[in-house]
Order: structure tokens, then C-alpha cells, then sequence
């Protein structure tokens, strides 16, 4: 990889990546630092850039519900679940409350495993992989309930145009009954944990802190923006399928900072769980799939907004008349999460960085990432994210 | 912690009405008063009833000269925030693209739709009011072409840097290479 | 503010057995609803091809050899296969099932990936025709 040197006013600029596993796609980051002090920060995205949103234009519309479901390995069934919602708005088709109630329940689900998915990489950013090890070995009862409940572990293929593929059992009701209970003990452990454990406080109380105003003028979403107090969440404000009818209550802390991230992230937790035993309890009857749904989509526009475990995520679906849509834009909340961890970064320990970074919840993807410390002569000396982590780690340990 | 009760749509649509409507032009307004209209021709977007038999956007032409102003009017009276900036190519025929700025507050989305040449397509940059409008700008920017006044980056974001010049991926006349 | 706060959690792991389970010599047993390699039943097809229009990875080819006596061979591209259960739910015949007993689907040459499913002779049909095909190309 050639790295570029560039030198600002005699600060150093570090490069992280392309090759970072912090991150949904692998992200080149340039920090400016003078000493321990970053003092700006700037990335480049789109080395995986796959064109999904080209590609959509030439699949029909039952080819495109599994394009859009490989847009994330972690929350695969809400990029499905908001494009066949759009797209069932436009050919206006009414899903049964039955399927409606299954797809909340499966958003649930996926919500609680990739909650704890990156509460572990979080913890092992920190040096803390005893929690690692252990959240993610609870993440797989959620992992093994998916795969039981819908086929696969990943990429779930739970919809289709109209409905869900697959019904839940008594069977079913049952261990996810018991899952969730199982869940709901550890995660009350782990709260416990994130705010009392001295060493743990030490990388996130009071790091990488984004006040209201802030968070508004970064346009931050999701859980970060609900840390930082902005009352946001797109299954409050705009309930659609079956949170209309199984309501959820908004978790918001107002500290802004790394610790009120980890807290809001696992309070949702106790409200997703509160709600799986409600949709079990009160599943509604009916129907799975309508009868038929069309194969051309008549013409016209269809904007569909869903609350994924990282923030809002927003289709916008246009079609012609035709069996292919005409235009399909997905916006992440990654992508505006990130400019948000640019903004932060400024002015705190280059040693906080990978916190900061994961503090957003980007998806973890590579292993190996190559950082380089450029220095004015020139001369730089290739480093492993893995060395910057231990950096972050060592840098704290002294200071105890 | 229960957040306020949610303000019915039609409520919210009715603010963003009162606001935007120096834009909204005559026949769209009329009848406004007994509900909305069901308006959802494909070319001449209003007010739009979707899927459920439930208005939920409004959409408002502007021009590129007015744009700024719109969104500054928006913005001032705390009506939503800006969700993302949508391009569309509308074809070679129709000589068009549509730049969609999409407002959420609420259920409600309200769409600035600015249609600008395909020939000399020119926005101005939103960054001065929104500076979080700066990605999206980027991507405006490389994947359709669309020049954006002062806008403070105009780096590539998603593709590679050697990436040819003038080739705009979604453009319709940007054809994939099949396998 | 404490330390040491997953002690108890190490500690009690001292008495229990590993999580992790020695693949390949012991197995979970895979659940029943897993979707495993496609399943095709020729008797019931019509030839409508939905399931390889609906396909999102193009790895469904019907091959008609007699449109009026209901006779199609179906070529199935197990490496292109997402596994994503669209052309069952396409399928208004009920024609394709998948196993949830042939997931270990790994090899090392691409051979085993070409499945065809049909009816014996309406194998062998297809197969002639495609040999004959071929010899015309490259004449
Ligand atoms: S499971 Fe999906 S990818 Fe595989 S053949 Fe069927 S439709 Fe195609
Ligand atoms: S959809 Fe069913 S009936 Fe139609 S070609 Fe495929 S297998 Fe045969």
C-alpha cells in the first residue's frame, strides 16, 4: 500500500487503513496530530463500494429484496424489511398482521445480536476480553434462534414481497421465551459492568463526548444520537408494521459521551425484549404472504424509513411502470455516524481513537489493518491497528 | 422514559404546508382544505397519498436559485432534518436530473425536488446551512455529475480515485458491464 | 466504582464445559428449517421458469425437451446458490424443497456444483442435445 506523507503546519499525519476491521467498509482515516493531541481528521470511504444502488436498476423487484439484504452482514433483515415495505407501499399491498408482527420480531432479534456483537468488539477495542469473550458467547444463543427460527444465521431471508417466509411455532415461542430471559439476566450484568468497573469507566467516561447541539448539527443517528440526548428514533416517531400496534419507549441519555453510548445501546436491549415476549404473547393470527403480488409495480415514488440497530435507514424507491425499479438510494446511518467520529475525534488522545471509532458502532469486518506514523523527516514506521489498540491499552495502564 | 405523544402526520404536514407555501403553487393549494388530494401523477408530484390511503409527503418543486432560501425557511421554523440528498437521473430524453433533498420530521418526509439540466447540471452546496450535507454532496457530486457551488470538498468518497473522468455510474446511459 | 467486575463470571467458568463445540468430530445437529441444497421434483413442473426469472443469483436454468409432454431437466449452479428460498417461494407448483441435511457443502473442484435434477431419460435427452449443440459450435 503506498501511503500517502502529507504535513500540515509540522504536525504529523497518521493514516489508518484502507484494511480496518472497526468498520462497515474498510475506511482510510488521516489523523493530524500534534504529540497525543489529534487536531483534525478526515476518511475516505468506498473501498467496498459494490454498487448495489446501480446494480438494483437491472433485477427485478423479488431479485432486489436479496441484493438489498447483502448490503450488511449485521442487519441484513432490516435493509430487506425497509425495501419490501417501500416497495409494498407502492404496489399498495396490505401485509397481514401476522407476517407484520414476524418481521418486528425478527428486526428484534437481529437488534439484540448485533447490540452485543459490537458491546464485545467494544470490549476487546478497551482490552477488556474477558467481557468480550463472554457477550459474544450469549450473542449466540440470540445466533442459534435465528438460525432455527428463519433458516440461516446471517443473511435470514425472512421476507418476500408481501409477507415472511416462515411461521413461528409453539415450539419457537418457547426457547425464545427462554433465550430472552436467559438474555435479560446477562445483560442486567453487563450494565452492571459498563458502569461501575473502574478500568472499563476509564476509557469511556467523559471520551469522545457530542453534545445536543453537536449531535445535531453532525446529523449523528441512532443509539449515538440518542446518548447525546436528541430524542430520534424512527420507531417512535413514525411507528410502521407492527410497532403500531406493539409500541416501544425511546431510551435517551443526555452525557453524550462513550460510557452513555454503551448505556443507551444495552438499556434498548431490556426494551427489545420487553417487546419479543409481547409480540409472542400476542401474536396475531392470520395469514403469512397476501395471494399474489405483482410483478410490475405501477408507476410512482416511495420513501420508507426504518429504525436498523445503527440508526435510521432510508430507501428511497422509484419506479416506471416496469418489473426493475427505475431508481433505488439507500442512505446508512454509518455513513452520517462517521462524519460525526471526524468531528469528535478533534482534540482528544490519538490513544482514544479506536474507541471513538467503535463508539459509533461501524460493522467489524477485516482483521489486520496497517497504520503508518509518519514523523517530519519523512521517515515512517508501519503500524498494526493492532499496535494502536495496544497503544490505547498501554497509554491507560500507565496512567493507573 | 416515554418520549411525547407523537403529532399526528397531518398535523406536521400542515406546518410544513404553512411554511413552504411561497412555493406551493395555486392548484395544488386549492382544495387543501377538505384533506388532500389524491395527487400522484408521476411528473407533477404534490402532496402524495401512499400505500396505506395515508399522506405522508409533500413534495415541492423549486427552483436551484431558490433552494437555499427554502431550506433556511425550513430550517428556521424547526421543521425536521435533512434525511439524505437523492439524485435521479430522469434519462437522455428527458435531458433532466432531479436533485431530491429529503426533510424528516416526524412520519412526515418533505421533498425539495430541484430538476437541473443533464447537460450543465449545477446545485448549490446546502453545507453553509447543513455542514453534515457535505457526504452526500460528495456523492452527488461523483456519481451523477452534478456540479455543487461551493461546496467544501469535492474529493471522491466511494469511488476509487482513479476513477475516469466525466463517467458518472448512475447515470442511465452508464452501462454495467453483465457479469 | 468497583474492580474486577466479571470475576465471578471467570471463575464460575472453571467448572463448566467449553462453549464451543469440536467440529467436525462433534456435530450440532442443523435445525430443521435450515436451507440446505436445493431439492426439485420434475413431475410437477410446468416450465414457467418463474423460479429462474425470480433467481437473484442466476443459478436456475429449466431446460424444456418437451414443452406439450410436461418434460424439463433442471440445471441447477449449487456455487452461484444463495440459499435464499426465493424460487420455492416463486414456485407455484411446490416443485423445489431444501435440505436441511446437505449443508456441508464444500469441495474442491467446481464438479460437484453442476446438479442437474430431472427424470432419467429426460436427463439423458438433454444431455445429447446439449453434446450435439456443442459439436455444431465448434464445427
Ligand atoms: S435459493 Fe435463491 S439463489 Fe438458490 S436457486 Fe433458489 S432463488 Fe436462486
Ligand atoms: S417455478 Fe416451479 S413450475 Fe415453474 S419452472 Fe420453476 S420449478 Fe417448474
Amino acid at each position: 500500500m503506498m501511503l500517502e506523507m502529507t504535513q500540515k503546519e509540522e504536525k504529523f499525519i497518521i493514516p489508518i487503513g484502507p484494511q480496518h476491521p472497526a468498520l462497515k467498509e474498510p475506511g482510510h482515516f488521516e489523523f493530524a496530530v500534534d504529540g497525543e493531541l489529534v487536531t483534525d481528521a478526515t476518511v475516505r470511504l468506498g473501498y467496498v463500494h459494490r454498487g448495489i444502488e446501480k446494480g438494483a436498476e437491472a433485477r427485478n423487484w423479488n431479485q432486489n429484496l436479496y441484493l438489498v439484504e447483502r448490503i450488511c452482514g449485521i442487519c441484513s433483515h432490516i435493509h430487506a424489511f425497509t425495501y419490501a415495505r417501500g416497495v409494498e407501499r407502492l404496489a399498495e399491498v396490505e401485509v397481514p398482521p401476522r407476517a407484520q408482527a414476524i418481521r418486528v420480531l425478527v428486526a428484534e432479534l437481529e437488534r439484540i445480536h448485533s447490540h452485543m456483537l459490537w458491546f464485545g468488539v467494544a470490549a476487546h477495542e478497551a482490552g477488556f476480553d474477558t467481557l468480550f469473550m463472554f457477550s459474544w458467547r450469549d450473542r449466540e444463543t440470540i445466533m442459534d434462534i435465528l438460525e432455527g427460527l428463519t433458516g440461516n444465521r446471517v443473511n435470514y431471508s425472512a421476507n418476500v414481497l408481501g409477507g415472511v417466509k416462515f411461521d413461528v411455532t409453539d415450539e419457537h415461542r418457547k426457547t425464545i421465551l427462554e433465550a430472552v430471559d436467559f438474555m435479560e439476566k446477562r445483560t442486567k450484568h453487563y450494565l452492571n459492568v459498563v458502569t461501575t468497573d473502574a478500568m472499563f469507566l476509564q476509557r469511556t467516561r467523559g471520551i469522545g463526548v457530542a453534545n445536543l447541539q453537536q449531535a445535531h448539527r453532525l446529523g449523528i443517528l441512532g443509539p449515538t444520537a440518542r446518548a447525546s440526548g436528541v430524542k430520534r428514533d424512527v420507531r417512535v416517531d413514525a411507528p410502521y408494521s407492527a410497532y403500531k400496534q406493539f409500541p416501544i419507549k425511546m431510551v435517551v441519555e443526555t452525557a453524550g459521551d462513550l460510557e452513555a453510548r454503551f448505556v443507551v445501546r444495552l438499556k434498548e436491549l431490556f426494551e427489545s425484549y420487553r417487546l419479543i415476549r409481547e409480540i409472542l404473547n400476542n401474536m396475531p393470527e392470520g395469514d403469512l404472504q397476501v395471494k399474489r403480488f405483482p410483478r410490475r409495480i405501477k408507476p410512482g415514488e416511495v420513501i420508507s424509513r426504518v429504525e436498523a440497530p445503527r440508526g435510521e435507514v432510508f430507501y428511497y424507491i422509484r419506479s416506471n411502470g416496469g418489473e426493475m425499479p427505475e431508481r433505488l438510494k439507500v442512505r446508512t446511518p454509518t455513513m452520517m455516524n462517521m462524519a460525526s467520529v471526524l468531528a469528535m475525534a478533534v482534540g482528544h488522545q490519538l490513544a482514544d481513537m479506536p474507541m471513538l471509532l467503535v463508539g459509533i458502532d461501524p460493522c467489524f469486518s477485516c482483521n489486520d489493518r496497517g497504520v503508518a506514523i509518519c514523523n517530519s523527516k519523512g521517515d515512517h514506521d508501519q503500524w498494526t491497528w493492532e499496535r494502536l489498540r495496544q497503544h490505547g491499552i498501554d497509554f491507560y495502564a500507565e496512567k493507573v | 422514559m416515554l418520549s411525547e405523544p407523537i403529532t399526528p402526520v397531518e398535523d406536521l404536514l400542515k406546518q410544513a404546508e404553512a411554511i413552504l407555501i411561497p412555493w406551493i403553487p395555486e392548484e395544488a393549494i386549492q382544495g387543501l382544505d377538505d384533506g388532500y388530494p389524491l395527487m400522484l401523477n408521476y411528473t407533477d408530484r404534490r402532496i402524495k397519498v401512499t400505500g396505506t390511503g395515508f399522506p405522508d409527503c409533500l413534495d415541492v418543486n423549486v427552483s436551484a436559485e431558490e433552494l437555499l432560501t427554502v431550506i433556511q425557511t425550513l430550517l428556521d421554523n424547526d421543521w425536521g432534518y435533512l434525511a439524505t440528498i437523492t439524485g435521479v437521473d430522469l434519462g437522455v430524453e428527458a435531458g433532466e436530473i432531479e436533485v431530491l433533498y429529503h426533510f424528516c420530521h416526524g412520519t412526515a418526509v418533505v421533498t425539495l425536488s430541484v430538476k437541473v439540466p443533464r447537460e450543465n447540471p449545477v446545485v448549490p452546496s446546502i453545507c453553509g446551512i447543513i455542514p453534515s450535507a457535505s457526504f452526500y454532496e460528495r456523492e452527488l457530486l461523483e456519481m451523477f455529475g452534478v456540479t455543487i457551488t461551493n461546496t467544501p470538498n469535492t474529493d471522491h468518497l466511494f469511488l476509487p480515485d482513479n476513477w475516469p473522468d466525466n463517467t458518472y455510474p448512475l447515470r442511465k446511459d452508464f452501462v454495467m458491464h453483465a457479469n | 466504582m468497583k474492580i474486577a467486575t466479571m470475576f465471578s463470571d471467570v471463575v464460575g467458568s472453571f467448572w463448566k464445559k467449553p462453549a464451543t463445540v469440536q467440529y467436525p468430530f462433534e456435530r450440532v445437529e442443523a435445525p430443521t428449517r435450515l436451507r440446505g441444497k436445493l431439492e426439485w421434483d420434475p413431475e410437477k413442473c410446468t416450465g414457467c421458469s418463474l423460479c429462474s426469472k425470480d433467481c437473484p443469483a442466476d443459478a436456475i436454468e429449466i431446460i424444456t425437451i418437451d414443452k406439450k409432454a410436461k418434460r424439463f431437466v433442471m440445471q441447477y449452479h449449487m456455487d452461484r446458490c444463495t440459499y435464499c428460498a426465493q424460487c420455492i417461494e416463486s414456485c407455484r407448483f411446490s416443485c423445489i424443497e431444501m435440505s436441511d441435511e446437505q449443508w456441508e457443502l464444500a469441495a474442491t473442484s467446481k464438479v460437484p456444483f453442476e446438479v442437474s435434477y430431472g427424470r432419467e431419460e429426460d436427463l439423458a435427452e438433454a444431455l445429447a442435445k446439449f453434446a450435439l449443440a456443442d459439436t455444431v459450435e465448434t464445427e
